[in-house]
């Protein structure tokens, strides 16, 4: 059985339907990506994924490990091993991100029963290290607040650390319409490349094919006025960067 | 089993209040219920006072009686005064080491956590216990370089010139009516002087503490802070729970001469039946510098406004307010700067927390006198509402009687994101954890500023304040 | 009081409820938080004697039941109308509102139905009319929905007197009014003032209120957002010289949800003279989506000059938008320096920063004819020699 099924999916905010059925199935060890143009709901999918709560579900259901993740709150679901890797994380003035990494990988340790297993404090700071050297993070970093005055790239990198600390089975990445520069295609394809294989899978949401580049897809799937209308193998990439949107009926320049 | 009973009551009454137990002790001198010139003759004699310190307590409680309660802020008019004890004597003796007190109250300083913290990071320690400073002690090098850290009655006795100098010169006794109060009732609190050039690394803490019901608990602190010298006071309280409330006010009174530097740290935890309505203020000479770090968690209503005069050219005030009001709670708390010296500088930083229908004000003032010219002055007011029921206030005074001076306030008032929340609780903290994560780091700027072992207790009672807000 | 004879039973009741209630109250002494700063020790209202004057109105064409004219006249001639809005926004509990219930002599009323927009500005003048007398003056605005208009009131003393107003001003839906108040008085006038508003779903007010001489005044400006999507903006300037006192007491009250406010106080006080402005914005309970904002900003020319300001918030609602700032400053010695190394000399150059500093209240203007007069005002302190 897939790790991760999305069934008919719908899903509106203030009222407005943008996910008209939705259906993917996704496993670790797999990349698929997402594509399609603005406003098609790609957005929308990552944060229903996590459970934004400004989207109401409307209709479908998405299954994570067996267990039916539209009822769980977003740090359940987090617990499950779901990770979302933010277009535009918040910041939190005040947090320095050391604080809030190991609050966070202490939660991912927590038991189903609530039990805490906090990680020995040298454990946590190595293997800190290790992966804020993996991804090119500078160390003075971890004192800093979390996200609050962070550049484009260091944000990037943050998610990605964050990510690489929490250990996700499935890590969907928001990059929805984001003119990365190649500095950030590196960061981001650095991350996930390290971390994709057995232990984890990746749904990568993009407007551009470029990340894909990067990123070696095994499926492509395009979105459109909230539906998958089309799915196909890497080649789609080179598909789409042709031909742009136009053939699913949406002008747009090329991708 | 009786004694079972007793603690599961209390583990209910309690709740979240990890400090509200009591414990059976008995004191060896009770002064009856209420207030009258009697008791206050009585309590001066029982302390041996010399007689200027006996007219001085009775032209207060005259002063006490005259004055009206005030007719701003919390609501004050619940108050039973004949209800309360004005003076307890819980030991004959104050103790010299923590086993020379009656184990139920050596107990109840374990459980504190007070003689844990002396050994580790601090240079003396006194602690209060209802109306009486029952334990007490320096470090040596100190001692002999001449720094004087005693309770307030030992002070008085031991250097009566030095108080009789300052009692009652920077808070006079009737400034307000609860000072007055302190005045006529005063008992325990802290003397401290610090010898030119002399400066105290660690803290000196005093811890306060009530046990009785309708206790009412008056120490008095007068710091004096000697040329170039250097203290960092801290004090801490805590109470049980009761049905029926307990009043403490205290006052205090700081002088730091020319070049001398004091900082005052204070975590209030009171229970929730206590009203805390303190007065403090401090003078500051020529380029001295006075930081009032002001923590209001508990107490059922607070007011208090931690007062600099910066009396030299140069000298330097600042006030770091935090203030969490929740369930039933009033926090009317903030600062007050006078500017009476050219180039002076003053920064009041104020970071509140409403919750649970609970309200917190902020109430300030900025005075500039005339001729202190230069004068520079900050006031940043940060409130953050966690739910719709609760209510934050913003009353900062500005009187300005200078035209050369530069002064800015600024106030904001939000409520916890939406998106931070979503952010933190993606990455499996939960919404709890989350707001309390928020909440922190609201607050950091001020606790920041505090000895590490304070800022992890600052932060626990918030993290405790903010659990089960969410649901 | 020559309306007496035609007075509707409704008013002749409404002021003798208020005159016991007037009788009742002692003249606010400064240990009432309010006039904490405005002390009227010495001050006796009823020595003054009561003045017979009418408003002088302008005269203009209007359109169709628009009624614009004197209270006391309307309120004998088209009572229903009066008395549909009558003493329903400023209550009377206060010494001064109170004295004005009972004794008001005349004053303004205009009604404008609903949808009508009154293209002309409007305007009343009213003056003391000799040393010791009292002005005892009552306004009445009613805008129905969607109705529009700009109605400017000036109160004027060229001897020491005493001005007792009440201005209730009621914007019903949709609808947009632009109030302004002068006062222009000899430096011993007393004037105390109760200005209140109350605005209706998607309605606006635009109020502007300026500052002129006088002593231990004080003005009550208070908006009421009643109904979502109301707004207000309050545009505050004063100029005072000698020993003119002037406190203004502001109030943005949000009641509704999705309502905005935003007021901005600037003074410029010479000589000895002192001004208090206190402000709060009030969040009621559920007025989620709050926007309130208040700024007070003086500049002192003289040491001797002195500014009290008092911002404050009360909030009840977490969903809510609320900045508040107030400065108080000199003129900066570096400006002063630049435009007197150009040739200004002092006078010229301090007049110049003060014009400067009152710029921004009249970018917040919308309306031409208020904005040039009151530039006209400003400009004409500056030459009676404030700036010196």
């Amino acid at each position: 059985m897939p790790d991760l099924i999305i069934r008919n999916l719908h899903a509106s905010i203030d009222g407005a339907e943008i996910l008209k059925g939705v259906d993917l199935e996704l496993s670790k060890g797999e990349v698929h990506a997402i594509m399609g143009p603005n406003g098609s709901g790609k957005s929308t999918l990552a944060h229903v994924l996590m459970g934004h709560p400004a989207y109401e579900v409307t209709d479908g259901e998405v299954v994570f490990q067996g267990e039916q993740v539209l009822e769980l709150e977003p740090d359940e679901r987090a617990r499950l091993g779901l990770f979302l890797a933010f277009q535009y994380p918040s910041s939190i003035p005040g947090v320095t991100v050391a604080n809030f990494l190991r609050l966070a990988v202490n939660a991912q340790r927590r038991g189903a029963d609530g039990e805490e297993n906090p990680i020995r404090i040298p454990e946590f700071r190595g293997m800190l290290q290790e992966n804020m050297d993996a991804l090119k993070i500078d160390r003075s970093m971890t004192s800093r607040y979390l996200n609050d005055g962070f550049s484009g790239g260091e944000k990037k990198r943050m998610e990605m650390l964050q990510m690489a600390m929490l250990r996700p089975q499935i890590a969907i990445l928001d990059e929805t319409d984001s003119g990365l520069d190649i500095d950030a295609l590196r960061i981001v394809s650095d991350g996930v490349n390290r971390l994709v294989g057995p232990e984890m899978g990746a749904l990568v949401i993009t407007h551009y094919s470029r990340l894909l580049k990067y990123i070696q897809p095994h499926h492509i799937h395009v979105l459109v006025d909230g539906r998958i209308v089309r799915s196909a193998g890497p080649e789609l990439a080179d598909e789409l960067e042709r031909e742009g949107y136009a053939p699913y009926g949406v002008q747009e320049a090329a991708v | 089993m009786a004694e079972l009973t007793r603690e599961e009551q209390e583990a209910v009454a309690i709740g979240d209040y990890k400090y509200g137990f009591h414990d059976e002790v008995t004191s060896v001198f009770d002064m009856r219920r209420g207030l009258d010139e009697a008791v206050v003759r009585e309590i001066s004699a029982h302390k041996n006072e010399p007689e200027w310190m006996t007219e001085f307590r009775v032209k207060s409680y005259q002063h006490f009686l005259k004055r009206p309660l005030p007719q701003w802020g919390a609501d004050l008019g619940t108050i039973d005064f004949d209800n309360i004890y004005y003076y307890l004597k819980p030991v004959e003796q104050q103790a010299k080491t923590w086993d020379d007190l009656p184990p139920g109250m050596r107990e109840t300083w374990d459980k504190l956590g007070i003689p844990e913290a002396e050994k580790k990071y601090l240079a003396g320690v006194g602690a209060q216990y209802e109306s009486e400073v029952v334990y007490h002690n320096l470090q040596e090098d100190l001692a002999k370089q001449g720094v004087v850290f005693l309770d307030m009655d030992s002070g008085l006795r031991e250097h009566e010139d030095l108080v009789r100098q300052y009692f009652g010169t920077i808070i006079p006794y009737n400034d307000n009516k609860f000072a007055a109060l302190n005045s006529a009732v005063w008992s325990g609190g802290s003397f401290i002087y610090v010898p030119p050039g002399v400066k105290v690394e660690l803290p000196l803490q005093a811890y306060f503490r009530i046990n009785a019901e309708n206790m009412g608990q008056f120490e008095r602190t007068l710091i004096i802070v000697d040329k170039d010298a250097y203290v960092h006071y801290v004090e801490g309280c805590t109470a049980p729970i009761y049905s029926t409330d307990s009043l403490h006010s205290a006052v205090v009174e700081i002088h730091v001469a020319e070049g001398g530097r004091c900082r005052y740290t204070t975590i209030q935890n009171w229970s929730t039946n206590v009203y805390n309505l303190v007065t403090k203020r401090a003078v500051a000479e020529r380029n001295a510098t006075m930081e009032w770090v002001d923590g209001n968690l508990g107490s059922q209503i607070t007011m208090k406004y931690p007062a600099v005069i910066l009396n030299g050219e140069g000298a330097r005030g600042e006030v770091l307010s935090i203030a969490f009001a929740g369930k039933g709670q009033h926090q009317d708390a903030g600062g007050k700067i006078t500017h009476a010296a050219p180039n002076t500088s003053s920064v009041i930083t104020s970071k509140s927390i409403s919750k649970d229908g609970g309200r917190s004000s902020y109430r300030g003032l900025l005075q500039v006198n005339e001729g202190a010219v230069g004068s520079k002055s900050k006031v940043v007011c940060d409130a953050l509402i966690i739910d719709e029921d609760s209510r934050t206030d913003t009353y900062p005074y500005i009187n300005i009687d200078e035209n050369d001076v530069e002064i800015g306030h600024e106030a904001t008032v939000s409520k916890i994101g939406e998106e931070q929340l979503f952010y933190l609780m993606s990455r499996g903290l939960s919404e709890e954890e989350a707001s309390a994560m928020i909440v922190s780091g609201f607050v950091e700027p001020i606790t920041k500023e505090l000895p590490l072992e304070y800022a992890v207790e600052l932060n626990r009672l918030i993290q405790l304040q903010m659990e089960g807000s969410v649901g | 009081m020559t309306q007496t004879v035609s007075e509707p039973a409704w008013l002749a009741g409404q002021r003798a409820e208020a005159r016991e209630r007037y009788a009742a109250l002692p003249v606010p002494t400064n240990r009432e938080e309010a006039w904490r700063f405005t002390n009227l020790r010495g001050f006796d209202p009823d020595t003054f004697e009561v003045a017979d004057a009418a408003p002088q109105l302008t005269e203009a064409d209007l359109p169709d039941g628009v009624v614009f004219g004197s209270l006391a006249r309307l309120a004998a001639e088209q009572p229903e109308l009066v008395e549909r809005h009558y003493g329903s926004v400023v209550a009377s509990e206060e010494k001064f509102a109170a004295g004005n219930a009972a004794g008001w002599v005349d004053g303004v009323f205009l009604y404008v139905p609903e949808g009508v927009e009154v293209g002309t500005p409007l305007r009343a003048t009213m003056e003391v009319p000799a040393e010791g007398a009292a002005l005892v003056h009552r306004t009445l605005v009613v805008l129905e929905r969607g109705a529009r208009a700009t109605f400017a009131e000036d109160y004027g003393s060229s001897a020491a007197g005493y001005v007792n107003t009440v201005v209730e001003l009621v914007v019903g839906d949709g609808a947009r009014l632009e109030y302004v108040t002068t006062q222009r008085h000899h430096p011993q006038t007393r004037q105390f003032g109760t200005h209140r508003a109350t605005i209706g779903r998607d309605g606006e007010i635009d109020w502007v209120v300026l500052g002129l001489g006088g002593t231990r005044a004080k003005s009550r400006i208070e908006s009421y957002l009643a109904a979502p999507g109301a707004t207000a903006k309050v545009t505050g300037a004063y100029f005072l010289t000698g020993s003119e006192h002037a406190d203004f007491d502001t109030t943005q009250e949000h009641a509704a949800p999705n309502t905005t406010s935003d007021l901005f106080f600037k003074g410029v006080l010479a000589d000895h003279s002192r001004a208090v402005w206190r402000g709060v914005i009030r969040v009621d309970k559920g007025a989620q989506k709050t926007d309130a904002y208040q700024e007070n900003r003086n500049l002192l020319l003289s040491h001797d000059a002195r500014a009290d300001s008092i911002p404050g918030l009360e909030i009840e609602a977490n969903d809510v938008r609320c900045t508040h700032g107030a400065t108080i400053g000199q003129i900066d010695r570096l400006q002063l320096f630049y435009l007197m190394s150009r040739g200004l000399s002092r006078t010229e150059a301090e007049q110049l920063i003060v014009r400067g500093f009152f710029q921004p209240i009249l970018d917040r203007i919308d309306s031409d004819e208020v904005r040039e007069t009151l530039a006209d005002e400003l400009e004409a302190r500056m030459g009676s020699g404030a700036a010196r």
